[in-house]
């Protein structure tokens, strides 16, 4: 037998039935384990939530935007549309490109039906779609006179530019009316002008406007009445403010709870630290204030930017009277064995009865959406990081594994942290009118999270700090 | 599922069936769970010590291996019997704990041929006890170690060592070839394999 299998042979005959025996510790250890409630990550809803907010908001605007546009609709069919065209006066101009389309495109109806007109017809026409390619500075002379005899006028005062026939499109065309054109101001005319509604309104039935007997103007426009729904109608809106920085300040009334999330070196801590650390934590009270920063980068879209400062106090009264009189064994390595109960005589007694009070400074970075609802009521979402920072301590609380009572500061083991935030925000201005448009008030619901490690001597209790907030806020946009 | 019946004898004079305990320990019955860790743990923790070389590193490796038990028990399919499965379960979670503790375990390493032990004494069986064992194993590296136990103590193949380790056969009976010589000269050196029947 080589030496090879005989090395093998050895090594598992060695091995072969080979136990360790255990000890108790390591089963009273699974045992608690086992008995442990699941680690189970709680289910996370709250991006549910928010996407269904989301969801919800997108629906709602469409629904609100459709019955808006439906009402103008409505309000725009009941309107006398003679009545409109000529002596209301929130009528606007029509754009440049509507204007030089339509020409162009009656140029081309002036080009097929007048085939058999002379030349001189088809070089107009040419010279026509050419002049209304050009800007309004490429004036003929034909206009330049007009423009010297032509006062401003008024639509309201109904004045006329008569007409002249000397169109070289010859009788009969069929020619359509073009709608007054007003460059800037209502009581302008500028020198394109030639005919005006009101005029014709008396002479032809509306319905009958668009088949005019051509009636071609000094300069040489053949235009179509507008459509009803033409943007030409729609009421100017005002030039939106844009109101893309809020600064703002908020308070309110929030809860605060701290649940412990894991202990690292379980098997070296003391096993009432738990029971203990949740009675310190017991009744907690806080108060915050904000001041806040927004910016909306994709205006547009309602998205920004939203961050600021919080300060945060969160209290807690601490009533412990503990008797240690279950004493760890240790192991050399820390860890503990077992526990002896000692004698009460012979046991420590931590007592603490005071306030313990930690201070934060919070700085939350959040993306928002905002949006708003019939214009006035703005609702924004947001959801972020929360960076905090402890800023003070006050109080003791107690430090079962080394039988002694310490300030709460000098258990937090990571005076940084980073944590997460959210929440939805309703403002609304205080009044639409200046000055008071500016200022916004409104209410907010906001979550926050952070973590918070104790140190407990021998392991880290870690532990999230959970807060809900009712915030009262009052912003100022510009 | 194997319908062995290993009837096991506790100080609760408690009797399960390899059934009964799986069972029991999939419905989070703690007596069934006992009973499990009474009779498998103690072969488990040395499968632990085998691999890892040290008491502190075998608890916590046991530790692992017996709780990936109970939570994964259901899951047993019954391919084999539950000790095999049970070794199997402690064999990854040593292998997964060796990784951590050495981040670069079981880097391929191809250089040597494979080498077979040559040896002319022929006649004399080798014997040797469990701590002495462990004592030559210690001696040889990580790598080497897993190789042996796996292949040798645990009955796995090379291709099974392979694709467990995630490397090519080749390495597996290179690794071990390296680790059979590295034994044999020590066992030389020390004049262990002396202990022999006369």
């Amino acid at each position: 037998m080589k030496l090879g299998n005989n090395i093998n042979k050895g090594i598992k005959e060695a091995f072969s039935g080979h136990t360790v025996p255990l000890r108790d510790a390591q089963w009273e250890r699974i045992q608690k384990e086992l008995n442990a409630p699941s680690k189970k990550k709680p289910f996370i809803f709250w991006p549910f939530i928010l996407i269904g907010v989301l969801v919800s908001a997108g629906i709602l605007i469409q629904y609100v935007n459709r019955d808006a546009k439906i009402a103008v609709d409505e309000q725009l069919a009941q309107v006398d549309v003679s009545k409109l065209e000529i002596t209301e006066p929130q009528i606007q101009n029509r754009s440049e490109e509507e204007n030089t389309d339509s020409t162009l495109k009656e140029n081309e109806v002036q080009k097929t039906e007048s085939n058999e007109s002379s030349n001189t017809v088809a070089n107009d026409a040419k010279q026509s779609r050419s002049n209304h390619k050009s800007p309004i500075n490429k004036k003929s002379k034909k206009e330049n006179q007009i423009e010297k005899y032509s006062e401003p006028h008024s639509i309201i005062n109904s004045e006329v530019i008569e007409a002249k026939s000397e169109t070289t499109l010859g009788q009969g065309s069929i020619g359509i009316v073009q709608m007054v054109k007003q460059e800037e101001s209502l009581t302008q005319i500028g020198p394109e002008q030639v005919y005006e509604a009101a005029n014709l309104k008396y002479k032809w039935p509306l319905s009958e406007l668009s088949t005019l007997p051509l009636m071609v103007s000094e300069v040489e426009k053949v235009k179509a009445p507008l459509p009803i729904d033409s943007s030409f109608y729609k009421v100017k809106e005002k030039p939106r403010r844009k109101n893309l920085f809020a600064l703002g300040f908020a308070t309110g009334v929030s809860t605060v709870s701290t649940k412990i999330e894991g202990i690292s070196n379980e098997q070296k801590l003391h096993k009432d630290t738990r029971n203990l650390f949740e009675q310190s934590t017991q009744n907690q009270q806080t108060q915050f204030l904000n001041l806040t920063f927004d910016y909306l980068f994709f205006a547009r879209f309602g998205i920004g930017l939203s961050t600021g400062l919080q300060y945060r106090s969160i209290s807690s009264a601490v009533d412990i009277s503990y008797r240690l009189n279950q004493i760890p064994l240790r192991m050399p390595n820390g860890d503990i064995l077992t526990y002896y109960t000692a004698p009460d005589s012979m046991s420590p007694l931590i007592k603490v009865n005071n306030k313990t009070a930690l201070r934060y400074i919070n700085i939350p970075i959040k993306l928002t959406y905002t949006f708003n609802i019939k214009r006035i009521h703005e609702i924004q979402l947001s959801g972020g990081t929360n960076f905090a920072i402890l800023a003070g301590s006050k109080g003791n609380t107690f430090s079962l594994n080394d039988a002694s009572t310490q300030p709460v500061g000098n258990m937090i083991s990571n005076l940084f942290n980073a944590g997460y935030t959210g929440g939805i925000q309703y403002s609304r201005p205080i009044m639409r009118k200046a000055p008071l448009d500016h200022w916004y008030l409104g209410c907010a619901f906001q979550y926050q999270k952070n973590r918070q490690d104790y140190n407990m001597d021998y392991g880290i209790l870690r532990s999230n700090v959970l807060a809900y907030n009712i915030a009262f806020n009052l912003r100022y946009k510009f | 599922m194997s319908q062995k019946k290993y009837k096991l004898r506790l100080n609760t004079k408690t009797t399960l069936t390899e059934l009964e305990i799986i069972k029991g320990c999939s419905n989070g019955d703690a007596k069934a769970q006992r009973v499990l860790y009474d009779d498998y743990g103690p072969v488990l923790m040395g499968l632990c010590l085998r691999y890892t070389g040290n008491r502190e590193d075998a608890e916590e490796v046991f530790h692992d291996a017996i709780m990936k038990v109970y939570r994964n028990i259901e899951t047993f399919k019954g391919g084999s019997s539950l000790k095999t499965w049970i070794s199997r379960v402690g064999i990854n979670t040593a292998l997964d704990f060796l990784r951590k503790k050495k981040k670069a375990l079981m880097v391929e390493y191809i250089s040597d041929s494979v080498l077979d032990i040559s040896d002319t004494d022929t006649e004399k069986e080798l014997s040797l006890e469990a701590e002495m064992a462990m004592k030559l194993l210690a001696k040889l590296s990580i790598n080497q170690q897993i190789i042996i136990n796996m292949y040798v103590v645990d009955d796995m193949s090379h291709r099974e060592i392979a694709q467990t380790l995630n490397i090519s056969e080749e390495a597996s009976r290179s690794q071990y070839s390296r680790a059979k010589r590295l034994l044999a000269n020590l066992l030389e050196q020390k004049g262990i394999r002396n202990e022999v029947r006369e």
